[in-house]
């Protein structure tokens, strides 16, 4: 079945069309949520989330562009839009707790130790330790490589706040980093 | 390599590691999806524009639509009929309404007075000539009437000068004498009795004043005839 009847099959409601679509894109679009959720029961819920949001979404699918890239354009912004709806969990205090995780970074670990699968575990724990906001921030910037300009445009806020928020929440990435990649080499060592 | 994350950048290796991430979806994500899924497909078929999509309905609609038109256009067309019914019956009677009002206006001035006229020209052609003057009167009076409605004083004193012009014009028939020393004597030939007028007594007071002598004495006699 090709894309094109793919997405016809999809607008009719064909329940054929809306599996295979969702076999297609499912690994790439849990890939996206498990980076913007907080833990493996939110990334289950966002990932429905988004799923019921990119079938409503097909009508405005420009035919002439990729559909890879789009799926996971749209996967991305509607996983933001996902967190912005829980304004409670999302304006969560951005205070970094430095000094509590002091004592952690103590006892550096050598990363080349560690394989990359463990590695990826370390980074997306660090993840999910940050702020909705900051997580949002670091994904776009800085995995999904999102243009400044429009991250500005689409969260809405001042380039200054995109700034300060951005270097807050790298700060607090790598101090939770840290702290992974030293429980991890306690429990190598 | 041991490295410390608070003073280096791993931003890249954060990219490389996190970018290409990709995990399985549980089978609890795809009924939720479905349920949603299934739900948006009953509103669908409820939805009358895919109702449209099935052979019977659009037959339906379109004999509708063709009964509707028809209607429409049969009761336009007997209100057009109706509207020229009635405007081919209501414009004579207009002008029967409106004509009248315009003679009577355009026949106050000069052609009543031109009709009457010939009217009375008619008139006189036929009858005596007393009675082609109380015309003429009349037709005065009626003139004075019809520009002054207000006035009746002068209508009544046109209309005494008439009866005067009657009274005076009946006994001035005076019958005289070729020599004239005969008294005057007015004769009525249906009562077959003759006046006699005595100029003796001074007569003042009518408007034959000037006319009569005022020794003239009125004696009523017999007709010598009879």
């Amino acid at each position: 079945m090709s894309t094109k009847e793919l997405i016809e099959g999809c607008l009719h409601n064909d329940s054929d069309s809306q599996r295979s679509f969702y076999e297609q894109y499912s690994s790439r679009i849990m890939g996206i949520c498990m980076r913007y959720a907080s833990g493996a029961k939110d990334t289950e819920v966002m990932a429905g989330y988004v799923f019921k949001r990119i079938f409503e979404e097909l009508l405005k699918y420009p035919h002439d562009a990729d559909m890879d890239k789009w799926v996971d354009e749209r996967a991305i912004w509607n996983a933001v839009a996902y967190l912005h709806q829980d304004k409670h969990r999302y304006f969560i205090a951005k205070t970094t707790r430095y000094m509590e995780n002091k004592n952690a970074t103590g006892q550096p670990v050598d990363e080349a130790v560690l394989s990359a699968e463990d590695s990826r575990k370390i980074y997306l724990a660090a993840l999910h330790a940050l702020t909705p906001s900051y997580r949002i921030l670091y994904n776009l910037t800085y995995v999904d490589d999102v243009e400044p300009e429009k991250i500005i445009e689409n969260l809405e806020i001042a380039r200054e706040t995109y700034k300060v928020e951005l270097e807050q929440a790298r700060f607090q990435f790598k101090q939770y980093l840290n702290t992974y990649l030293y429980e991890n080499g306690l429990r190598k060592q | 390599m041991k490295m410390d994350y608070a003073s280096s950048s791993c931003e890249g290796r954060a990219h490389e590691l996190l970018a290409p991430l990709t995990g399985a979806c549980p089978d609890s994500v795809w009924e939720s999806i479905s349920s949603e899924l299934e739900e948006r497909r009953l509103k669908a078929s409820n939805n009358w524009l895919n109702k449209l999509n099935n052979t019977r309905t659009p037959l339906i609609v379109a004999a509708a639509i063709i009964v509707v038109t028809i209607a429409a256009w049969s009761l336009f067309s007997f209100r057009s009929i109706n509207k020229s019914e009635v405007a081919n019956t209501s414009t004579p009677v207009k002008q029967v309404t409106t004509l009248p009002t315009k003679q009577t206006v355009s026949v106050v001035t000069p052609e009543a007075k031109q009709m009457v006229a010939a009217e009375n020209s008619n008139a006189a052609a036929n009858q005596n000539t007393p009675v082609q003057t109380q015309a003429d009167n009349s037709t005065i009076v009626k003139n004075e009437r019809h520009k002054k409605v207000a006035d009746s004083i002068a209508n009544q004193t046109v209309a005494n000068n008439t009866e005067s012009t009657k009274e005076d014009n009946s006994p001035l028939v005076i019958h005289t004498n070729t020599d004239g020393e005969e008294p005057l004597t007015s004769s009525n030939v249906a009562g077959g009795k003759s006046v006699e007028i005595k100029l003796d007594r001074p007569d003042e007071s009518g408007p034959n004043a000037a006319i009569s002598q005022p020794s003239a004495e009125i004696t009523t006699v017999a007709d010598s005839a009879q």
